[in-house]
């Protein structure tokens, strides 16, 4: 998988650590490995700009008291209203976002083992509420997958772990 | 090249799909599930399969996931074991968080794309379920 990454030779790399978020004007290509957990790609194809999640857990309030969570990028539904409003704010300049859901699949981590079909549903569920349309959706299964996400593109190529 | 089933009532969209897998794919259609059944059995009985189906959701009489769960049970009276068979890209206008799960965590699909497609990103999925060589996508 490592040949994709120079497919774009202009594209810095960067790897996505559980719980972190990352939004760029610049392109990147983001790598990153999940199991249960969930990342989802934003891209606005006017601007050739874009972010992604990786989400360990699907809603906050089940697990952190006060107003807002410590970390939003660590539960999928704060990480989603996270890079809502970061959209909403340049909403004009940025036209329609594309959304690409992934992850969801097999546990790398004892304790996982049901929280993947959470996170997904947590997903869709919220980005259907502020009516962003998922444009394609990988998610589910037993394996998990390696993915590379290119912020000035929108592209994310996939690779199941097991293959 | 790969063996593609399309399913979809729209006579326009499959046209359209045989349009961008030309070259990538020898294409059979389908208007209805039933059809897609038929097509599907006769496959099988030669010990043939399709390496991808392309599966709308919302078609007359019977639905994609009605016939999704035909097209397994076919593949099981035909012993079809579980790595041999086709990998299913759900194409659907539905993009309501229901249909997206039922299709993942109940009918296992490798893929669900909303309609209206961009040709950039079925090309993106095939490339994801190893059908065609991600640097076809590189090169667009």
């Amino acid at each position: 998988m490592h040949k994709i990454l120079s497919y774009h030779q202009e594209s810095k790399v960067e790897y996505l650590l559980i719980g972190q978020g990352i939004w760029s004007e610049n392109p990147l290509a983001i790598h990153t490995v999940l199991g249960s957990c969930v990342s989802v790609t934003f891209f606005s194809s006017k601007c050739k700009v874009g972010g992604i999640f990786h989400a360990l857990l699907p809603a906050w309030r089940k697990h952190e008291k006060g107003n807002t969570p410590l970390n939003p990028f660590k539960y999928v539904d704060s990480a989603i209203d996270h890079f809502y409003n970061l959209i909403q704010k340049d909403r004009h300049k940025l036209g329609n976002i594309q959304c690409k859901v992934f992850g969801g699949g097999g546990a790398l981590l004892n304790g996982e083992v049901g929280t993947g079909r959470k996170n997904v549903q947590v997903a869709f569920e919220k980005l259907a509420g502020y009516k962003m349309r998922v444009l394609a959706s990988d998610v589910g299964g037993g394996a998990g997958r390696k993915l590379i996400f290119f912020t000035h593109t929108g592209e994310v190529f996939v690779k199941q772990l097991n293959k | 090249m790969f063996n593609c089933l399309i399913v979809d009532d729209s006579s326009t969209l499959r046209a359209y799909l045989q349009e961008i897998l030309e070259g990538y794919a020898q294409c059979v259609v389908a208007d209805c599930g039933q059809h897609a059944l038929k097509i599907c059995e006769a496959a099988f009985r030669k010990t043939e399969n399709f390496d991808l189906i392309l599966m709308d959701i919302m078609m007359p009489e019977m639905d994609g996931f009605q016939t999704l769960e035909k097209i397994h049970e076919l593949q099981d009276t035909y012993k079809i074991d579980l790595a041999n068979r086709s990998k299913v890209i759900m194409l659907s206008s539905l993009d309501d968080p229901e249909n997206m799960m039922r299709a993942h965590f109940e009918f296992h699909v490798d893929v669900y794309l909303t309609k209206p497609l961009e040709q950039e990103i079925l090309y993106e999925a095939l490339a994801n379920i190893e059908l065609i060589s991600e640097q076809k996508i590189s090169e667009l």
